[in-house]
């Protein structure tokens, strides 16, 4: 039963953190900028779904608005390295600290609770189930949404101005020399990007029922190790998308850093976070591939001796 | 149809490097000429190029394409009408795309990129007609991702890429420089058909004399931001790689290297 409860967690987590994940893909993979502003962007999202939904806006549009708000944060974030030609990673690390005092600002204290309001995750249908299934509703509930983010950004992708969008993060220099100023693309991805990350935000708190200023720390890591795992996961699966490919690649991240939390206990959080990134890197890289190999043919050569 | 006009273009300005490459620089191309360009490094042929594509601007002077004023143009505006292939094939084409989504963006120049499909089923076939004359085999390998071709292939398909559609320049940086003697003479001859067919104004920077006196309508050689050899026309017909040879070697000992 434990088993059966903490998988659920794993999914619904896992699903959460795949739509941080698809627009860090977006940023990272696809435009080839290191974005940190996510780190700010997710309470976004989490403080401004928290605050309509509070004053007494339906959660749908609560969502709307909070995709809308990262979208905008993103923006900045574009605007400063474009503009003022602020070096891509301190634009997102200038975005995310400003962030830190406008949720502040934003929730009125480090707090928003609405345990009693109707969301997509917590609502009367839902609680009328046992919390043990409860959870596979909502976990299944945020993969629809997930799949639809999927869908969508799969579609964008096709269409011409994806293709710019493609181009500009591959090959800056050719976007030029078809005419489009690759500014423009860039923030565009920086936009799209953070919008899902706030539309993320905004889940985790409906899942928790409760917005905490401090929910956006290592979301930036987390998300990373999500891309990088399930961008090799669908290298090696030909007929897997990358969209896919981090979508499970969120959801087994989150099952290693749950057992990890369980060894070790929740307030290792940060530090599994950050070694479990670490593992990834150098998974990533190679290094990890190549000492497996040595040390195989290592045993068999000492088999060999042995033998003989 | 292509004017610089009172050029000046000093690089390292306001330290004790200051190093002045054009001063009161004139230089005018007419429609339909194939200019090759050859001199020495430092020389100024790439800054010229740099100067009409705009990724760096002059001190002073200006500009004129087909009579209009481009001096302040950003980069990617003016490429609207100038296409340019450079010295690395992996700047022509997004790496990560596939053949035929590159010809679907660079088909697409010039038109709104909106939200519909990026690559039509329907002009796939007509794709594999362009490539196949080619006689490299890439209309076979319009899935493959263009990272994965050869320099000289990917070079091919940038010089196809950059004369899709109609400019009123051809800019060419160096570009078989980084292929191979066999690969390189065949990206020449290619390039000449395509300036040929389309009858392009083409400025070709070039390292390779002998690819400057066969090829092309004008040859100039460049030396310390002078043009010190201009033949047009018959005069160019004229010229052999070893007189090219012995001006190049006066002018390089004179720098003294």
């Amino acid at each position: 039963m434990f088993f059966f409860n903490q998988m659920g967690t794993v999914f619904e987590m896992g699903f959460i953190y795949a739509v941080v994940a698809l627009g860090v893909y977006i940023t990272y993979k696809i435009l080839d900028f290191p974005d940190l502003s996510v780190d700010g962007t997710f309470p976004l999202g989490g403080v401004v779904f928290s605050v309509l939904l509070v004053a007494g806006c339906p959660w749908p549009v609560a969502m709307i608005v909070s995709f809308v708000a990262g979208c905008a944060a993103g923006f900045v974030t574009g605007l400063l390295h474009v503009k003022l030609k602020i070096n891509g990673l301190l634009s997102g690390i200038i975005t995310m600290t400003a962030l830190l005092s406008v949720n502040y600002l934003i929730a009125g204290g480090p707090m928003v609770s609405f345990s009693q309001e109707s969301t997509m995750l917590q609502n009367g249908f839902i609680g009328s189930f046992d919390r043990q299934y409860a959870i596979y509703i909502q976990a299944g509930l945020t993969l629809v949404l997930v799949a639809a983010c999927k869908v969508l950004l799969d579609l964008f992708l096709k269409t011409k101005a994806g293709f710019l969008l493609r181009a500009t993060g591959d090959n800056p220099q050719m976007v030029t020399q078809l005419g489009k100023n690759i500014d423009n693309y860039k923030m565009l991805g920086l936009s799209l990007a953070n919008g899902l990350v706030a539309l993320a935000g905004s889940l985790y708190c409906q899942y928790n029922s409760v917005f905490n200023s401090s929910m956006g720390t290592g979301t930036v890591v987390i998300a990373l190790a999500c891309v990088i795992i399930g961008c090799v996961i669908s290298k090696h699966i030909r007929v897997m998308k990358d969209t896919t490919g981090v979508i499970v690649g969120a959801v087994i991240y989150y099952a290693i850093l749950t057992v990890a939390m369980l060894l070790l206990g929740s307030e290792y959080t940060q530090l599994i976070v950050a070694v479990l990134f670490v593992l990834v890197l150098i998974f990533d890289s190679g290094l990890i591939g190549r000492a497996v190999k040595k040390w195989i043919r290592g045993v068999r050569r000492r088999e060999g001796k042995e033998h003989a | 149809m292509l004017e610089l006009k009172g050029i000046r273009k000093a690089f390292n300005k306001g330290t004790p490097d200051e190093a002045v490459l054009f001063d009161r620089f004139d230089f005018s191309v007419q429609e339909g000429e194939f200019v090759s360009i050859v001199g020495s490094n430092g020389s100024g042929k790439t800054t010229l190029l740099n100067l009409i594509a705009g990724n760096i601007l002059p001190d002073e002077g200006k500009i004129f394409l087909r009579g209009q004023d481009i001096t302040a143009q950003k980069e990617f505006v003016r490429a609207r009408r100038i296409g340019r292939v450079f010295q690395d094939p992996a700047l022509g084409a997004a790496g990560h795309m596939t053949i035929a989504e590159n010809l679907a963006i660079a088909e697409n120049k010039g038109k709104p990129f909106g939200l519909t499909a990026g690559l039509s089923k329907k002009r796939i076939a007509a794709y594999r007609d362009m490539l196949h004359p080619l006689g490299l085999g890439l209309e076979d390998r319009m899935n493959v991702p263009v990272g994965a071709l050869s320099g000289g292939q990917r070079q091919v398909l940038t010089l196809m890429i950059a004369t899709l559609t109609p400019v009123d320049v051809l800019l060419l940086d160096e570009h078989t420089a980084a292929l191979d003697p066999k690969t390189a003479e065949q990206t020449m001859a290619l390039t000449d058909r395509i300036v040929r067919e389309k009858k392009l104004t083409t400025l070709m920077v070039t390292h390779n004399l002998r690819f400057a006196e066969q090829y092309g309508t004008r040859l100039c050689m460049f030396d310390k931001g002078r043009v010190v050899l201009d033949a047009a026309g018959e005069a160019k017909k004229e010229q052999k790689v070893d007189d090219l040879l012995a001006l190049f070697n006066a002018i390089s000992i004179e720098c003294g290297n």
